[in-house]
């Protein structure tokens, strides 16, 4: 807990030396400057120590169940939230760490965006990854088995998903302009973050479904109310990553935006951040409780 | 099936209902903590104390009244069933 404690103040502690970039071209003082970035700043550490208290809930909760029939798929659940927990500091504070040697040394500004961008990556591809394992491990206690077949409103959505993402990668700027978000060939984004990130997301999506399915079959009404807080919360965590993905592929357009709408995305994808968490960490506290009374 | 084991049966299928798989685990803690005897020894004579100290437990899980009165009732109805 301390390391994470001391990750979350690496990152406030930089970001606040180090204001982002996109807010310098609106002519601001320092003091403005550093204002606005701590209206930020601040509501990321919260929601970060806001993951954490949700993670910390769910992995003790697991650590309670160990030994029933559904405890390795919430124990592979806790670990998925734990690296998606834990990776939001570290990617905040080598996001600043980045951000300064770009700033400080133009020359290596592709080399730090292209890092930026894979370290985002990494954390959540993880993550995702084992909560969807621990989902499908829920869906095989049950008694009666779930089809592993798409629905067709789910098959529908992957195809539009993909399309407009692939769309908005390759009508992006080219390679060689600054403010393109990626610095790489657009073969190479999509091959090595636009996949990723699809594949990531249809496995986070179809989680958060098994975890509706497993929610929806098993008895229960209190047990199935903390459940459903946490696919909610994880279907909500997708969404805003998905929705930060599509605004880095259109930054160009973006940037050209006054203060005040930047501020409002910026804000409104905090607030995202901050329910989805906020359900998981309720939907664990709930479940924990059921298991100490 | 021995008159306790029914009893025992009957009173995790009511907790069931309302905690899924947390129903057993719950009637468990409440019978061995409260009462101190093994879940399996659970007798007619323990079942007024299990059904106060379970309902007690119930109602810290959550804030819907209808939810607490309703699992009261039907931990009431096994008593009542017995007769």
């Amino acid at each position: 807990m301390w390391i994470f404690i001391a990750l979350v103040a690496v990152y406030m502690g930089l970001s606040l030396l180090l204001p982002p970039e996109y807010l310098r071209k609106y002519q601001m003082s320092e003091a403005s400057l550093r204002l606005v970035s701590l209206t930020i700043i601040l509501p990321v550490g919260a929601i970060q120590l806001s993951a954490l208290y949700g993670f910390l809930k769910f992995k003790a909760y697991a650590n309670k169940i160990k030994k029933t029939k559904e405890g390795p798929a919430f124990m592979q659940i806790a670990n998925g939230l734990m690296v998606l927990t834990f990776g939001l500091p570290i990617n905040s504070a080598a996001s600043s760490i980045l951000n300064y040697v770009a700033r400080t040394n133009t020359d290596l500004q592709p080399t730090a965006i292209i890092l930026k961008g894979y370290i985002a990556l990494i954390f959540p591809f993880i993550a995702f990854l084992l909560i969807a394992k621990g989902a499908e491990g829920l869906i095989k206690t049950l008694k009666r088995p779930v089809s592993k077949q798409w629905t067709t409103f789910g098959l529908l959505g992957v195809i539009v998903l993909t399309a407009v993402y692939t769309e908005l990668i390759v009508a992006r700027a080219p390679v060689q302009d600054a403010k393109s978000g990626y610095h790489l060939p657009t073969w190479l984004i999509l091959a090595t973050i636009a996949i990723p990130y699809l594949y990531i997301w249809c496995k986070g999506l179809r989680a958060a479904y098994h975890i509706f399915i497993y929610k929806n079959r098993i008895k229960g009404t209190v047990y199935r109310n903390a459940l459903d807080y946490l696919a909610k919360g994880l279907v909500i965590i997708i969404f805003a990553s998905i929705i930060i993905q599509v605004l880095i592929t259109v930054t160009e357009r973006i940037t050209s935006l006054s203060v005040a709408p930047i501020l409002l995305i910026v804000y409104l994808l905090l607030g995202l951040y901050a329910v989805g968490f906020g359900m998981v960490a309720r939907g664990a506290k709930k479940l924990k409780k059921i298991e100490e009374v | 099936m021995p008159a306790t084991t029914t009893l025992y049966k009957k009173a995790v299928e009511v907790s069931e209902e309302y905690l899924g798989p947390a129903g057993e685990r719950f009637i468990r803690r409440q019978i061995s903590t409260h009462i101190g005897i093994e879940p399996e020894e659970l007798g007619g004579r323990d079942l007024p104390k299990l059904v106060n100290w379970a309902s007690l437990a119930f109602a810290l899980l959550t804030d819907n009244s209808h939810e607490v009165k309703g699992f009261t009732r039907d931990m009431l109805s096994i008593s009542s069933s017995r007769k």
